[in-house]
């Protein structure tokens, strides 16, 4: 299921990133790769602030239902 | 006399106020970096 | 020749800091990811034989952001003889990531572990030798803020240039990749010095466009390339790239497994975090923003502000202006000259400079939410308002900076790919109240509403509900119609503001302000008042009768239905054109603030002739909105690299600022004209 169905303060592990262009490529540079485990620490109108790899990533909601985990 | 002197020293100043302007802006240094002589923060880099 | 040394790290790892720390420059330190897609250069302290180039902060090596390109562009072409990798080692992972790709290049890479001391107070370890053993690396140990290993870090990167040490270790990738990439290293292997071999191998392995157009390969080794590609994929089932990102973290999982300890278990919530729940919250967040700007700027132009005005205009008027004035005519000056001194220039430079305390404690303020990191999670939460209307969340960095000044925040847009939203950016990023503008709201506010807080604080309010506004409509027009791009941002972690860094800052900018009022306020000054003491003919003449009346009355008619139809506000529109401060600096002329004797705030109270509540609020909206100052305009023109979308700009942004400005008067008038 994507990313936008976990809660705020759970974590899921990343199955996949789904599409194929330049953002994908982006995330991928910042940790978000299969298997790869992700906490939700903020939720705000479907825009979400994760914790993944020890940082803070803020994406909006069109990105976040492509993460699936 | 007075005048003399007094309107050298102001003009002299206002005149090497233009001057640095202008040529800074030809520089492209400027106070910073995009060759605006006149803007106050453009300097800022906001980097890292 | 110097021998040249990179530095190259993720957005917000402290490489600024190093940069400033190693060059003895004091470039300013932001704390949010890169904006500034330029590099830096300068030479080590006391070195001339090495110059250090600062890059911009970047995530990988692929060419997904325009920072990024100009990283590669300079580690392939500008041929470093070493790059200093800073690393954040509260971030390791995600910070190696980049090592292993600067390591491809084939330039000898020295670590910079940085903040250290953040990581110790985690209480996390990482074994240094054992994490340098296995990138085959260098690492120096280092703390920008408390300077700690700076000097290790200069001797042992002098020391590797000399040397011309060979590079890391390459990340080793999964055996089908490896084979592949074996493969293509063999058809590639003339065409690409050997250094770099296997940096080429890895971009055509992932089919990086920019690569493939430099390497210009014959149809058939291409061809025989997208075979050797295809049948990876196939068997992997994921693409090349995608294969290569999952490998690498793979490899670097493995390393960081074995030398980094963490004391937080996985998955928990940080301090941070905690805050982020509260201040990102989705009912919280807006009225949490709309409370500590309305705080802002109570305290910085209502409260603690207010309070230093009356001082600084008896310092201009009182004992500079009448103190010079004397000692002019005591020399026998003539009264013409006198006036220009003191009546011109000092009371033109005076009555901006009087702003200066409300400028600093804003500064102040300002750097002090943009250090604790606060300021980039506005974006985050006004992405969702401008997503709204099609605009992304990106759009709002270039208006966080635009709060200092409009050029550098219309050059931030630059990283904003999409280029209708560029565009729109640029137009819309002036609406945000800058530094500049200051000085005439905290004056009309200071005449006119002395005693509610909000007024002043609204403008922001108003700029931001402009950019919304126009954004909704501009979007419905074909040239700006489309999706927002996506918003990926990542945010630094809330600390403790740095005080000292967020003073330097605030000087920065209040040093800034204050040349810019010798300089061209100060020009300006003049000019205006030979302007408004001479007749077209040359001889001196009551100001009525001046050059600058007959042009201002030519132009006046046109602001009577905005409520400020007298000659000299419609001349300080106009001299607002040149620098917005020079709007104070023509009232404060024009009123004859250096004749007066001073005492009491005596430019508000003749401001007060001018205007009334209403009109002084649409003036206010209209100095907002209106074409933004020469620099910024010639800011836009670079930007949108056409005079077209300029001159559309600033006819779109003056007839904002018109219209709002009418509305303004006209419904206030009959809402509340009776009592006044």
């Amino acid at each position: 299921m994507p990313l936008t169905f976990i809660k705020v303060g759970q974590s899921a592990s990343i199955k996949a990133v789904l599409g194929k262009d330049e953002t994908r490529k982006f995330l991928g540079s910042l940790g978000f790769t299969a298997g790869e485990s992700v906490t939700v620490v903020s939720e705000n109108g479907g825009n979400l602030i994760l914790s993944i790899k020890d940082s803070r990533i803020a994406l909006d909601r069109s990105m976040a239902q492509r993460i699936q985990v | 006399m007075a005048n003399i002197l007094v309107g050298l020293v102001v003009f002299g100043a206002l005149g090497a106020i233009v001057w640095k302007m202008v040529r800074d802006r030809r520089k492209g240094v400027g106070s910073c970096h995009s060759g605006c002589g006149t803007c106050p923060f453009a300097c800022e880099k906001r980097h890292d | 020749m110097p021998h040249t040394i990179a530095l190259a790290g993720n957005p917000n790892s402290g490489k600024t800091s190093i940069f400033n720390e190693l060059t003895g420059s004091t470039q300013y330190v932001g704390n949010w990811p890169g904006v500034t897609v330029e590099k830096k250069e300068g030479y080590l302290k006391g070195d001339k034989r090495h110059v250090v180039v600062d890059l911009p902060g970047i995530y990988s090596l692929s060419p997904y952001t325009l920072e990024e390109v100009v990283t590669r562009d300079f580690l392939l072409d500008g041929k470093p003889d070493l790059i200093i990798n800073v690393v954040d080692a509260t971030n390791l992972e995600r910070n190696l990531y980049l090592t292993t790709q600067l390591v491809e290049t084939g330039i000898p890479v020295l670590i910079a572990l940085n903040m250290m001391d953040i990581l110790e107070r985690n209480g996390d370890t990482i074994q240094v030798p054992l994490l340098s053993e296995a990138l085959g690396c260098p690492i120096i140990e280092t703390s920008a803020v408390s300077r700690a290993g700076l000097k290790d870090l200069v001797k042992t990167a002098v020391h590797m240039v000399d040397k011309a040490e060979g590079s890391g270790k390459v990340a080793k990738f999964s055996t089908p990749v490896e084979k592949a990439l074996l493969q293509i290293e063999h058809l590639i292997d003339t065409l690409v010095p050997p250094d770099t071999l296997r940096w080429f191998t890895i971009k055509v392995f992932e089919h990086d466009e920019r690569v493939m157009q430099r390497l210009n390969l014959s149809d058939q080794t291409a061809h025989q390339i997208a075979t050797i590609i295809e049948s990876v994929e196939k068997s992997m089932d994921d693409s090349a790239e995608s294969l290569i990102t999952n490998d690498r973290y793979e490899y670097l999982t493995g390393i960081t497994a074995a030398c980094h300890k963490k004391a937080r278990k996985m998955g928990t919530l940080s301090t941070s975090d905690k805050i982020d729940r509260i201040v990102t919250n989705r009912w919280l967040a807006l009225p949490i923003f709309f409370a500590v700007m309305w705080g802002v700027y109570f305290i910085a132009i209502q409260s603690v502000g207010d309070l230093f005005i009356g001082w600084i205009e008896w310092f201009f008027g009182d004992l500079i202006g009448a103190n010079i004035a004397l000692g002019l005519e005591a020399i026998g000056t003539s009264a013409w000259l006198v006036g220009l001194v003191v009546d011109g220039i000092i009371a033109g430079v005076g009555s901006v400079l009087t702003f200066v305390p409300q400028m600093m404690i804003l500064f102040f303020f300002l750097a002090l939410m943009e250090d604790c990191g606060y300021m980039a999670r506005v974006a985050f939460i006004m992405d969702r308002i401008f997503r709204k209307f099609g605009l992304s969340g990106k759009s709002f960095i270039p208006m966080l900076i635009g709060t200092g000044c409009s050029v550098p925040a219309i050059m931030a847009s630059r990283t904003i790919e999409n280029q209708r939203d560029r565009r729109m950016t640029v137009m819309l990023t002036p609406f945000i109240p800058c530094g500049a503008k200051l000085p005439v709201f905290a004056l009309l506010v200071g005449a006119f509403f002395p005693n509610s807080a909000w007024i002043a604080s609204s403008m922001y309010l108003v700029g931001i509900l402009a950019v919304i506004v126009s954004g909704i409509v501009l979007k419905k027009t074909k040239a700006f119609a489309g999706d927002p791009a996506p918003f990926v941002m990542e945010l630094p972690s809330y600390h403790m503001p740095r005080m000292k860094g967020v003073v330097i800052h605030m000087w920065d900018r209040g040093k800034q302000f204050i040349k810019k009022a010798g300089t061209i306020i100060a020009v300006a000054s003049a000019a205006i008042w030979i302007l408004q003491s001479s007749s077209w003919s040359f001889q001196l003449v009551d100001t009525q009768d001046s050059i600058l009346a007959s042009i201002g009355r030519l132009i006046a008619p046109i602001f009577t239905p905005l409520g400020f139809g007298s000659w000299e506000v419609a001349v300080a529109t106009i001299t607002g054109l040149l620098a917005k401060e020079t709007i104070v600096a023509t009232f404060g002329i024009v009123l004859g603030l250096g004749n007066v004797a001073e005492g009491d705030p005596t430019l508000l109270a003749s401001v007060g002739a001018f205007f009334n509540p209403i009109s002084a609020y649409s003036f206010m909206i209209f100095t907002l909105f209106a074409a933004p100052c020469a620099a910024a305009i010639g800011a836009t023109r670079r930007e949108m690299q056409s005079a077209k979308w300029t001159w559309a700009a600033i006819l779109f942004q003056t007839g904002v600022a018109y219209t709002a400005a009418l509305v303004v008067y006209q419904v206030g008038m009959l809402l509340f004209g009776r009592g006044l």
